[in-house]
């Protein structure tokens, strides 16, 4: 379980945001996992790839269910107060969770899974349940808001 | 499609890095493994009882009656709630 437990706590985290919540979620994965071992036919996906579809469900519900309480701009705020020397690296790191944070949920979860996950476009089609094609056109286009963010960011230094 | 290269390619990388270093912490493979753990006994313990009422008679009238007991609830109710009506 040790070996699956840190993927789907990652996803959640990058996905939500949130910590605590992540840590929640990946119990309620776990535990709908195992309640529902039964289900899992191994020659259709592997288990991991099984397991972020359930994570990815429970965290979209999660995305849907709750309001919208993140205050980035006071964690940015505190961040760079810290930081104060690397405040140029902070402040294009704070541009890229925004610009994350923005794009819809499709387009995250594409995004999370293929560029932090490193999961084949093959396996994120399958969690997505969509086609290949679509996985590469959300990735490409949250890649294109993730530079248009970045290209902002330089734009104002200059 | 093609994608373009990031802008600032050496820091976007080093976000996604500090993303995929993202460490769960030590209690949360314990709090897993405890409440799937729970499940398994809960689960046990239903096993059990449904093994219970189906092998002792005793036990299968019992349950029935209780079943009858749920079963009857609403009826009691719309008959205590008639009483309160003039017709």
């Amino acid at each position: 379980m040790e070996q699956f437990h840190l993927p789907v706590f990652r996803f959640a985290r990058n996905l939500i945001g949130d910590e605590h919540d992540a840590e929640d979620i990946t119990q309620e994965v776990f535990l709908a996992a195992f309640n529902h071992l039964a289900t899992y036919k191994a020659e259709r996906a592997s288990f991991q790839t099984w397991l972020f579809t359930i994570a990815r469900n429970r965290c979209v519900n999660y995305i849907k269910r709750r309001r919208p309480l993140i205050d980035r701009d006071a964690i940015a705020n505190t961040q760079q107060a810290a930081n104060s020397d690397e405040s140029a690296q902070s402040e294009f790191w704070i541009r890229l969770e925004k610009a994350l944070d923005a794009l819809p949920i499709e387009q995250k979860t594409a995004f999370v899974l293929a560029e932090i996950e490193g999961l084949p476009y093959a396996d994120i089609a399958q969690i997505e349940q969509t086609t290949l094609g679509t996985v590469k056109s959300r990735i490409h286009r949250a890649k294109q808001h993730l530079r248009d963010a970045m290209e902002r960011t330089l734009g104002e230094k200059k | 499609m093609i994608d373009e290269p990031m802008p600032e390619k050496p820091m976007y990388d080093e976000w996604i890095a500090s993303r995929r270093a993202a460490r769960a912490p030590c209690e949360l493979t314990d709090r897993v493994m405890a409440a799937v753990e729970m499940r398994v006994v809960q689960r046990k313990h239903y096993v059990r009882l449904a093994d219970r009422i189906n092998e002792s008679q005793p036990a299968r009238m019992t349950a029935c009656l209780v079943a009858l007991l749920v079963g009857f609830l609403p009826f009691l109710f719309v008959a205590y709630a008639a009483q309160s009506f003039a017709f």
